[in-house]
């Protein structure tokens, strides 16, 4: 099986290369590396095949940005505008990039290369317009709030950030949180800002540690910016004692199912490879992913397991409720990678069953995760480090009519099956997903 | 603290040649680290040292140099590496507070290195290290000083797992975790002074 092709392999880095982003908005995929500097490519669409779905996209290397960092650029985020890059460093600070008005600077594009669909490109010159210091070790990762209203970042230090974005480049610390009690891995903001866990809503946020455990953070209105509740893999859903507002395990996210396995049927000859590895100790959680829905976390652990998390279901506001009903039981795809050089595609759906167990106030669906695309040695030899689909937006303020509005939705349509990946040998690498 | 750190080179200079005596007759290595264990223990000589360090320590170095590369390009002169070849690498490595060598010290020994080569394929070498004592509080310094010996000397297609010996250190699992996280790795080799002692403790190596 592979249920994925090749579509480019972008050598440049001269050592790992940690993350890779998406722009939103632009044809621009970033990546950063140990050796400090990020590099943008730009992708279009070759004229011939416009009108299918299946068209494969020419990469292309766009401008590399060499940053101040001191050490190791860990992590980099889109805002989502797509105006906005942040980069988090073990230096400690965190970067914020944005690109220079290329017909007010009067800056000349350089040739058909960076032509694109949109009339837009990434050529104009990237400039550091602040610097966000704080942080006492290693900054870890680095994300937007789905509204682009607030950046978050985590460091080794074990604190998380939240900082409110201000007009001009300017960003003002609204919230450090301490709880975590060991080195917070990384970051996910919930895709959506309905979500509604006290009486107003607020953005949640989740974070993954060394120490094991996953915390999910809300804006209280009463109080700050704090953890609602604390998952740990191998344990029931423990709920800490720290926020004022909240009541009861009416509102909890609860384990869904063991883990996520992958259905034998699929894989006979290799079932036993893709059996999830029993946690024997307490593990660091090295990655989270939201389902696009909002209604599961993903969580990858030290040991090769994913775990998929759900939403108790009185959790939930009304809104989200109907969002679940819509989304059917497809959840969508998730991908995954580590350090075994493989990437998987896995299938997720719900099913009609329900789990309830002694730990859980209220029933959540119980999950089926299906492989549907395997790459082996996707960088042969090389630990992959990260992976991100491409997740194009459609402007939602826009008329529905303009034309801009139908640009948006046929590019998001047609870069939807890509996936990138960012490798130790420094290369990135453009996936789809078939 | 420094001082010592500091004062150490020249004193693990001199006890480096029994290790390469070692290395020379690897089918005696057991025998081998007895003999340079007695010599350790009495006096040491500057000559032999020297002779053996002119004949030796090429030898190593382009040992291990052609390996990698063959092994890069997935060539055929596949020799694959043992337990013996990791040893060889990690076994001079000085220890951080004594003026002598980690094989010297027992802290690794050939038995507890297990290498898994699958070549042109992603592949697997562990080391478990006995800390001298069990609250030893350089555990992890030794551990990142062999890790970063195996990764600048292996192939890339090793996967490097250090790993304190069961029951030897009192904080076992907590040692453990750190030196096999690869991103807090990253950063201590990122961390100058810390690069700096382990340079110290590779000195020896070559």
């Amino acid at each position: 099986m592979s249920g994925m092709e090749l579509v480019a392999e972008l050598k440049g880095h001269t050592e790992p290369a940690w993350c890779v982003a998406w722009n939103p908005t632009r044809p621009l995929l970033a990546s950063c590396s140990t050796d400090k500097s990020v590099r943008l490519y730009t992708y279009r669409f070759p004229p011939s095949s416009s009108s299918t779905d299946v068209a494969v996209p020419i990469f292309t290397f766009l401008t590399e940005i060499p940053t101040a960092h001191k050490r190791t650029i860990r992590s980099i985020a889109w805002s989502p505008s797509g105006r906005t890059l942040v980069t988090g460093s073990f230096d400690s600070t965190v970067g914020v990039w944005e690109q220079l008005d290329e017909r007010d600077e009067g800056i000349e594009r350089s040739g058909a290369m960076q032509a694109n669909d949109e009339g837009e490109d990434g050529t104009g010159e990237w400039e550091c317009v602040t610097t966000l210091e704080g942080h006492e070790s290693e900054c870890k990762s680095v994300g937007y709030s789905s509204d682009g209203a607030l950046l978050a970042s985590c460091s080794r230090d074990k604190s998380v950030w939240v900082w409110e974005v201000q007009p001009d480049s300017d960003f003002e610390c609204i919230s450090v949180m301490m709880e975590h009690t060991q080195d917070v891995k990384t970051l996910a903001w919930h895709p959506k800002e309905e979500v509604r866990y006290f009486d107003l809503p607020s953005p949640i946020l989740a974070s993954a540690s060394y120490d094991a455990s996953i915390l999910l953070f809300a804006d209280d209105p009463d109080a700050d910016w704090g953890p609602f509740q604390k998952l740990q893999p191998s344990l029931p859903a423990v709920d800490p004692t720290m926020a004022s507002g909240l009541n009861s395990q009416d509102e909890q996210m609860s384990l869904a199912g063991d883990e996520a396995k992958p259905s034998s049927a699929d894989n006979d000859d290799k079932n036993d490879e893709f059996t999830v590895p029993a946690l024997k100790d307490p593990e660091t959680i090295w990655s989270l992913a939201f389902s696009p829905c909002g209604m599961f976390l993903a969580s990858g652990g030290d040991n090769g397991g994913i775990r998929i998390w759900a939403r108790g279901l009185s959790w939930t506001d009304s809104q989200s409720s109907s969002e679940l009903d819509r989304d059917e039981d497809d959840l969508g795809r998730l991908a995954s990678t580590g350090g075994d050089g493989r990437i998987l595609i896995w299938q997720v759906r719900k099913t009609s069953e329900t789990i309830l167990s002694s730990h859980l106030s209220s029933p959540v669906p119980k999950i089926i995760a299906t492989i549907v695309g395997l790459q082996e040695r996707a960088h042969e030899i090389h630990d992959i480090n990260s992976v991100a689909w491409c997740r194009r937006s459609v402007p939602e303020e826009e008329d529905a009519s303009s034309p801009g509005h139908a640009r948006a939705v046929k590019m998001q349509q047609r870069t939807r099956q890509l996936l990138a990946t960012a490798a130790d040998d420094g290369s990135v690498k453009v996936w789809r997903a078939t | 603290m420094s001082d010592p750190i500091n004062a150490n080179p020249t004193v693990i200079d001199t006890s480096q040649l029994p290790t390469r005596l070692g290395k020379g007759s690897r089918e005696l290595k057991p025998c081998d680290k007895l003999v340079l264990k007695i010599l350790n223990l009495s006096l040491l000589k500057p000559a032999d040292e020297s002779a053996e360090s002119d004949d030796q320590i090429p030898d190593l170095m382009s040992d291990v140099d052609s390996e990698s590369t063959d092994d890069e390009l997935e060539g055929a002169d596949n020799e694959g590496i043992d337990s013996q070849e990791i040893f060889d690498l990690i076994s001079t490595i000085s220890d951080p507070e004594h003026p002598l060598t980690l094989a010297q010290l027992a802290v690794v020994n050939l038995e507890d290195i297990q290498v898994s080569d699958n070549a042109g394929a992603i592949s697997e070498v562990s080391v478990k290290i006995t800390p001298t004592i069990t609250h030893c509080s350089l555990a992890t310094l030794i551990g990142l000083g062999i890790r970063v010996r195996l990764e600048r000397s292996l192939p890339a297609r090793f996967r490097i797992r250090i790993l304190i010996k069961e029951g030897t250190h009192q904080s076992e699992n907590q040692v453990n975790k750190q030196l096999n996280d690869k991103e807090r790795v990253a950063a201590a080799c990122e961390n100058e002074q810390l690069l700096g002692v382990i340079l110290q403790m590779l000195s020896t190596c070559k």
